[in-house]
């Protein structure tokens, strides 16, 4: 019996490894043991205010800090019986939609390109591929330049609030956005065909399930008061742990999901599975240009569905632009009740995250939220099993296991401490 | 007082022209601000060669990615050198032991191999703040520091 380890899994936020154990060749374990220390914020949560508790929860993440800000609003909002005016909802789906482009963009060309190009890093990038290292870098700032300006910092911004904003942005300013996504776009466009044409080996295909937010109206998106599974099966937001059924492993501290006793998949993989049907523009045309059966069985696509939202996400900030420049400033909208019970349902980048509240008094009661790479690390570790064995029959070294196997964790873009590039390969 | 041989070597570095200076720091705390007010007062000078952290990491690698070779890059930041407020100290950044990974923050090793791909170097101007102490502003001796710094830049970029 031997094991091979990853011991620091990097690029990612947090501490994470990789152990699998080994007899001759065949895979006996895989494990994906989040080392990181509980963060309790649940727990931190009870029997603040509201308001607190949006400023408190957005703390989880510094990469998907306005999802978390989106998906508490949300929740609270429910709870206490508000219904926001269309230029608010406008306005916080083109902040995620910022978020959206900014992480995807992190992802893809600084974190998955040096990949695909057999770079160690993406520093390395600038000696041949320059040219992806600054469309990335400008995807990214133009990402955080519309967080800024709408939700009014870059990372947790404090602007969105309950029942509406602090401060609307200009129109000025928003033209402005507008204009820059329009710019962006052919820089997209050409990254989307070089990760789709790259070649992406079939040994890792196997079916699984994905889970996503279900959009309104037939629409593509990130928000919505339902869930959509691939089997066809819709759930309410207020079920949903009908479909996370989280439970806890003696080797993490993050807690597992499964759908119908299986593990499942959420990201922009599992959106594009579920909903590329209904997506518009060129993001339309690059999809059914890519996309066929296989994306369903190997998470390796997972970086070419995140270029193909990015792409989304640009013609659509101008499309929502337009609408939110129509439309008039209005006060916050102050809550009708006190006490209630809600969940707010987002896309964060990595996948379907939950926030779910009880407010009793006007304080917080209960909170529950789950977080995408929590509900994908049961697929993780089953990919990684697939991979592992794969490449033990074809009697690979350690090394390029390991190798192959950063790859898989990468593509999941986890929101626990990256890919992994500090390797040791422990032999018993 | 700067000391004759920071002087030298940093007149020597301006005079070339070629050079961007990146102000970090916190606006907020103190004398962590020193970076971030040298840039404000001489970007006007020549706006291409000043850039201040509040203008997020990705528009200063685009900006040093981006320019000639051998083009030197000084990070000017406040920096607990164990000395007197205000003292500065001036050096070549190589083969720094952060490898911090994390997904906010570029690690200052990697930012370095970056500019040494593009045959780029990078100094450190640090200052010894007073205070880093929210809401307080910059300090006497930090700022009678800064005022000389900025002699020396601005009299070395007109020649």
């Amino acid at each position: 019996m031997r094991r091979l380890n990853v011991n620091h899994l990097t690029r990612v936020e947090g501490n994470g490894a990789i152990t699998i154990e080994v007899d001759g060749k065949k895979v006996k374990r895989v494990r994906i043991e989040i080392i990181e220390g509980p963060r309790l914020f649940e727990t931190l949560a009870i029997g603040k205010l509201p308001s607190e508790n949006l400023n408190l929860v957005p703390r989880i993440c510094g990469i998907c800090t306005l999802s978390h800000r989106y998906a508490s609003i949300r929740a609270i909002e429910k709870c206490l019986g508000i219904a926001v005016p269309k230029k608010t909802f406008l306005l916080r789906e083109l902040m995620h939609h910022g978020e959206m482009i900014e992480s995807h963009s992190l992802h893809i060309f600084l974190l998955t390109l040096p990949d695909l190009f057999g770079y160690p890093g993406a520093p390395a990038l600038a000696d041949k591929y320059e040219e992806y290292l600054k469309e990335g870098l400008e995807l990214k700032k133009f990402g955080n330049r519309i967080m800024e300006v709408v939700s009014g910092r870059v990372i947790h911004g404090e602007n969105p609030v309950i029942g509406g904003f602090g401060k609307f942005p200009t129109e000025k300013e928003l033209l402005k956005l507008s204009s820059q996504a329009r710019c962006l776009i052919p820089l997209i466009s050409h990254t989307i065909d070089l990760l789709g044409d790259s070649k992406i080996p079939k040994y890792l295909d196997q079916e699984t399930q994905y889970v996503c937010v279900n959009p309104p109206k037939k629409r593509y998106g990130f928000s919505g008061d339902s869930i959509l599974i691939s089997d066809g099966q819709v759930f309410d937001a207020e079920d949903y742990k009908k479909v996370t059924n989280e439970r806890v492993v003696d080797h993490s501290y993050a807690k597992r999901a499964l759908y119908n006793g299986k593990p499942y998949t959420t990201g922009a993989i599992a959106r594009i599975n579920n909903l590329g049907d209904r997506l518009n523009g060129m993001a339309a045309e690059y999809y059914h240009k890519y996309w066929n059966n296989r994306w369903k069985k190997n998470p390796i696509f997972n970086n070419t569905a995140q270029a193909i939202e990015i792409l989304y996400c640009l013609e659509k900030i101008q499309e929502l632009i337009d609408q939110i420049i129509a439309l008039r400033n209005h006060k916050i909208i102050k809550p009708k009740k006190e006490n209630g019970t809600g969940t707010g349902l987002v896309e964060a980048p990595r996948g379907i995250l939950f926030h779910s509240y009880e407010i009793k008094n006007g304080r917080m009661e209960k909170s529950d939220i789950i977080t995408p790479t929590g509900q994908n690390l049961d697929d993780i570790e089953r990919y990684m099993r697939k991979a592992a064995e794969h490449l033990l029959e074809k009697n690979e070294k350690d090394n390029e296991i390991l190798r192959q196997l950063e790859i898989i964790a990468r593509a999941y873009d986890p929101c626990i401490s990256c890919s992994s590039h500090l390797i040791r390969v422990v032999r018993k | 007082m700067i000391k004759e041989e920071v002087i030298s070597e940093l007149s020597r570095l301006v005079n070339s022209n070629n050079i961007i200076f990146v102000g970090l720091g916190n606006r907020n705390r103190g004398d962590d601000a020193a970076g971030l007010k040298l840039i404000d007062d001489l970007e006007h000078i020549n706006p291409g060669l000043f850039i201040s952290e509040e203008k997020g990491i990705e528009s200063i690698i685009l900006r040093i990615i981006g320019g000639e070779k051998n083009q030197k890059i000084i990070f000017i930041d406040a920096c607990d050198l164990n000395a007197s407020p205000g003292d500065i100290t001036f050096m070549r950044l190589e083969n720094i032991n952060d490898n911090r990974i994390s997904s906010h923050r570029l690690p200052i090793s990697t930012l370095i191999s970056l500019l040494k791909n593009k045959g780029k170097s990078a100094y450190l101007l640090g200052i010894q703040p007073f205070s880093l102490k929210f809401g307080n502003g910059i300090s006497g001796s930090v700022e009678s520091t800064l005022r000389e710094l900025e002699d020396i830049i601005r009299k070395n970029l007109k020649n």
